[in-house]
Parts: structure tokens; sequence; C-alpha cells
């Protein structure tokens, strides 16, 4: 590479030296025979300004949201440039890359260091907490959405809107905290056989002021999701509410309301959990 | 041996839904089912439902004896639609019965 006084000049920033302008300057006059002569950052040496100003362009900051092989490649870049390793952390690991390497290998290597950090974590005492407590979070919301989807099949009047509703509010919660799956097909089939639609009472179809109508809007727009594959949207739990308040209809549960208890499996109640630890769940 | 409902297609909940009427199951009189329906007895088994049919009394009593606490729902449905969601297993019987 050929370097010209005004390649070494562009380093410099607001005409103070950086550490790129030393080392360019450093190479600029070993070009020319002669030994570096630069002394910044408080340093007069320029032997020792060098090494310092080397050291820093060997420590790689990563902006921000990079990406990693943009981040490698970058890096790859400097090494090649100077001469030496350059290292950075990225998101917890320690990469360094020497003169002449290749993204795909330093990829490789992250990854590789990332799947072990996670595999020491998951046998530490954290990890094994944390495994526990989601397959208690797990079980719960399965039961939930099991008892979710027997109260639809067997005890659900579809007839009764703010009950339907409600059913919505039940049955999505659980899901979403545990992404399990909605049943797709028994839900729409059955939403369907009950005379609800996809998209009910949408644009021009929609009245603000027919309970009915913004009633069976909400139920329409909670089966657009469940037909589009994508959890309901939490929103309908706020838009229920409103709902609720605009028509001047009761608080409604699935669950029973004598006991604070849900049925696990099924609507039978040996296998019992708590309403209330499920809303800590879902929190 | 049992006869199910297996509609394709659909899901035996929606077929009972579209096609059959909600009967108190507890109370339903075998005798008093108009001609040409049969109960559907919707069972909860946990992670699936079956849909069995009630073809005798003696069967109908045995879906809702004491011990068996699973959900369940019953649906009068015709033996035309039942027809359409069912085996060769349940057309011979109900060919035998005279139901066809």
């Amino acid at each position: 590479m050929r370097l010209s006084k005004s390649f070494v000049n562009s380093f410099l920033q607001d005409g103070i030296p950086t550490a790129e302008y030393v080392f360019w300057h450093a190479k600029w006059q070993k070009s020319r025979g002669r030994g570096p002569s630069i002394g910044v950052m408080g340093e007069i040496n320029p032997r020792i300004a060098l090494t310092s100003a080397i050291m820093q362009l060997r420590h790689f900051e990563a902006p921000f949201a990079s990406y990693l092989s943009s981040v490698i490649f970058q890096m790859i870049k400097i090494a090649n440039l100077i001469g030496y390793s350059v290292n950075t952390d990225f998101n917890g690991v320690l990469l360094l890359v020497t003169p002449g390497d290749t993204v795909e290998r330093v990829v490789q290597h992250y990854h590789r260091q990332k799947e072990l950090a996670y595999q020491k974590y998951l046998a530490s005492p954290e990890g094994q907490r944390a495994i526990t407590e989601l397959e208690a979070q797990l079980r719960l919301c399965q039961s939930i959405s099991r008892y979710c989807v027997d109260y639809l099949v067997f005890k659900l009047d579809f007839k009764d809107l703010n009950a339907v509703i409600a059913w919505l509010e039940a049955y999505r919660a659980p899901i979403e905290a545990s992404e399990l799956k909605y049943q797709y097909k028994l839900i729409l089939d059955l939403f369907r056989a009950h005379g609800f639609e996809v998209d009910e009472n949408s644009l021009d179809k929609f009245v603000e002021d027919d309970r009915d109508n913004v009633a069976r809007f909400l139920i329409g727009q909670a089966l657009a999701c469940i037909d589009q594959r994508v959890y309901i949207n939490p929103a309908f739990d706020v838009q229920a509410e409103i709902w609720r308040k605009m028509f001047n209809e009761k608080e409604f549960s699935i669950f029973p309301q004598e006991v604070t208890k849900a049925p696990n499996s099924n609507l039978h109640e040996e296998e019992a959990v708590t309403v209330e630890e499920t809303k800590k769940e879902e929190v | 041996m049992g006869y199910y409902v297996n509609p394709t297609g659909t899901t035996k909940e929606a077929f009972l839904v579209k096609n059959g009427e909600l009967v108190d199951l507890k109370s339903l009189q075998f005798e008093a089912i108009p001609k040409g329906k049969l109960p559907v007895i919707l069972v909860g088994n946990g992670d699936f439902n079956a849909a069995g049919i009630a073809y005798s009394a003696a069967e109908l009593d045995a879906f809702r004896g004491p011990q068996d606490t699973r959900l369940k729902r019953a649906y009068l449905v015709s033996v035309a639609d039942l027809m359409t969601a069912t085996n060769s297993d349940f057309h011979s019987l109900a060919g035998k019965l005279g139901l066809a």
C-alpha cells in the first residue's frame, strides 16, 4: 500500500492526532526510512505513543445494534491493515480476529461460545431455577388453556356475547404467555358453526352504538388473529373492557367464582390451581 | 364396540353444532327421540373429545353412568347426517336397525 501525506492527515480530527493518525504516520515515516515521530495523548515519547495507539486500534468498539458479520468484517479489515490481532466484546463473547482471518471462522467461534455459555447457564443453579420456573409456568398455561378449550366445547353459551368475549380473554393470556399454539381448527370451526365470522362487522358494517354489532366485531377481530395464526392482540382485553363499560355489561369469568381455584386439566376439580397463581404467572 | 362420529373437513364439535340439537343428557329418554334421529354424546377425554353414537337405550345409559365424570354434551342428530360422518361399521348397523 502506497502511503501519502494527505492519506495520513485524513486521520486528524480537528487537527488533533488520533490513534489511527499516529499509526499511519509511523507507517509513513517507516516508508521513508524513519522512525515514529509523533507524541500524543500526553505521551511525548513517539515509540510509546505508537504502542498506545496500536493498543487502542486493536480494541474494536462495535457500534450499538451492529450485525455480527459486519463487525467481524470491519475487525478483519483493521487487523489486515495494522498487521495485529483485533478484539472486541460482542454480546458478552470475546471476539479475536487476526490478519488474514475469515468472517465465517469468527462467526462459527461466536456461535460456539454462545452455545457453551448457554449450556453453562443451564447447568448453573440460576439456570436450573429458571428452567423449573419456566416448566411450571408452561404446565400452568397448558392446564389453563386446556380448561378453556373444555369450557368452549362443553360449557360456553355462544348466545351470551359477554361470555364469548370473556372466553377469548381467558384463553388468549395463557396461550401467549407460554407461546403455545391456538387450537385453530377447533376454535374456528366451532365459532363458525355458531354463526360467527372472521372480521365480522368490520369497515362499513360496524355500528358503534350497537351492543351486539360491536361485540361481534371484537370477536371477529380475535378470530381473524386466530385465522392468521397469530396471537390475539393484547388490546383485545382493553377493547372488551370498553365494550362492557359502554353497554353496562357485568364482568364475566369463565373460572368458577365460588372458589378461587380454577380446575387444572378439565372442568373437574381434582387437579386444581389457584386463579391467583394464574394471574401472578401471567404478570 | 362403539360407533363414533368423525367428519371430514370439519371438527366433530362443529359438526354436532351444525347438524345437531343440543339436549339435556340426564333427562333424555331414548324412547322419546324422534324417529330418524340418534343421540350423539360428545365426551371430553382430556387431550381429545370423542363423539359416540348412542344407538340404543342401553348404550345411552352407559354414557351417563354415575361413575363416569367426564365432561359430556348430548346432541340429537339425524341418521342421514350421521351417515356422512361415520364409517361402514355404523352404516351396516344402521341398515340392521332399519335406520338408514
